[in-house]
């Protein structure tokens, strides 16, 4: 578990340092520095994921999205994963409580075939509390395909979605 | 956004998208796959009447039955297939233009050689 986060404080002379004080600025605030609030999915599935979706939609309402307490500040995220779209480009997003960070057509998006997708973005100026994460995408036209590790030949991949909050 | 999701995997996303489509308009986006779930998505203007009209598609669904662009992929592809067959039996030979006009000899062995770096690109050289 996540230590609290204390605002750091500004001390003065002669000021009784306490235990309470001591815990607080150091112990949890380094525990806190150590291991910020992080979500992270490894995906390995049954099947591929698949969407002929021409908006943006969830990619895996379960298992591409999570949400994570943060102390207030930025928030790195990162995808990557194999794609293939049969005629159409196919568009990714990363919706952070219900409103996508591109907007538009997405944080980036892919040409028709076999490909690579990896997108890396920081949300900045996100409030102290909780905050949801989804991946989204959508076509122009055709089937998108996200390989998931589900045992397709030559494409068992597993594609790796991650948050953590970084300041 | 309306999502409707049904406890099926097993489809062919672009032909029930395609099938979708043709009986719903504007009211349907597309589907998804995830989790061993299928996701119909719904505009928020869609009728009661028009997602019952979705799950009886997907009840009817074939996931063997190409959707047009499908089938329209597929003759592509095996006219490739039947052309290269026919192109590795007989490959260009220049020497059959030996004796036409220059201009069309020249052609002719720039057509042998492309044919060379074409199949020379399909093996990975």
């Amino acid at each position: 578990m996540t230590a609290t986060w204390h605002t750091p404080a500004t001390w003065s002379v002669g000021q009784l340092v306490t235990a309470t004080n001591l815990n607080e600025q150091l112990r949890d605030n380094l525990e806190f520095l150590k291991a910020p609030p992080t979500g992270v999915r490894n995906v390995n599935q049954a099947s591929d994921y698949a969407t002929t979706s021409t908006t943006f939609v969830d990619v895996d309402t379960t298992n591409l999205s999570f949400s994570i307490n943060t102390a207030g500040g930025d928030v790195l995220i990162v995808f990557f994963g194999r794609v293939n779209s049969s005629t159409g480009n196919v568009y990714f997003d990363v919706s952070v409580d219900g409103v996508r960070i591109g907007g538009d057509d997405g944080l980036t998006s892919g040409p028709s075939g076999h490909h690579p997708i990896a997108l890396m973005a920081l949300k900045q100026g996100l409030s102290p509390g909780t905050h949801t994460f989804k991946l989204q995408w959508r076509v122009s036209a055709g089937t998108g395909t996200l390989y998931a590790g589900a045992g397709t030949s030559g494409l068992d991949l597993h594609p790796q979605f991650w948050v953590r909050e970084v300041s | 956004m309306n999502n409707i999701i049904i406890e099926r995997s097993t489809i062919n996303a672009e032909a029930l998208d395609s099938d979708l489509r043709a009986a719903l308009g504007a009211a349907i986006t597309g589907v998804s796959i995830a989790n061993g779930k299928l996701v119909i998505h719904l505009n928020d203007s869609a009728t009661p009447q028009q997602e019952i009209q979705a799950r009886q598609i997907v009840q009817n669904h074939n996931p063997a039955q190409l959707a047009p662009a499908q089938q329209a992929e597929a003759q592509r592809r095996q006219r490739l297939d039947q052309a290269r067959q026919e192109s590795a039996l007989q490959a260009l030979d220049v020497q059959d233009y030996s004796k036409m006009d220059p201009a069309i000899r020249r052609l002719a062995q720039k057509i042998a050689w492309l044919e060379q770096e074409i199949a020379d690109l399909r093996v990975g050289g």
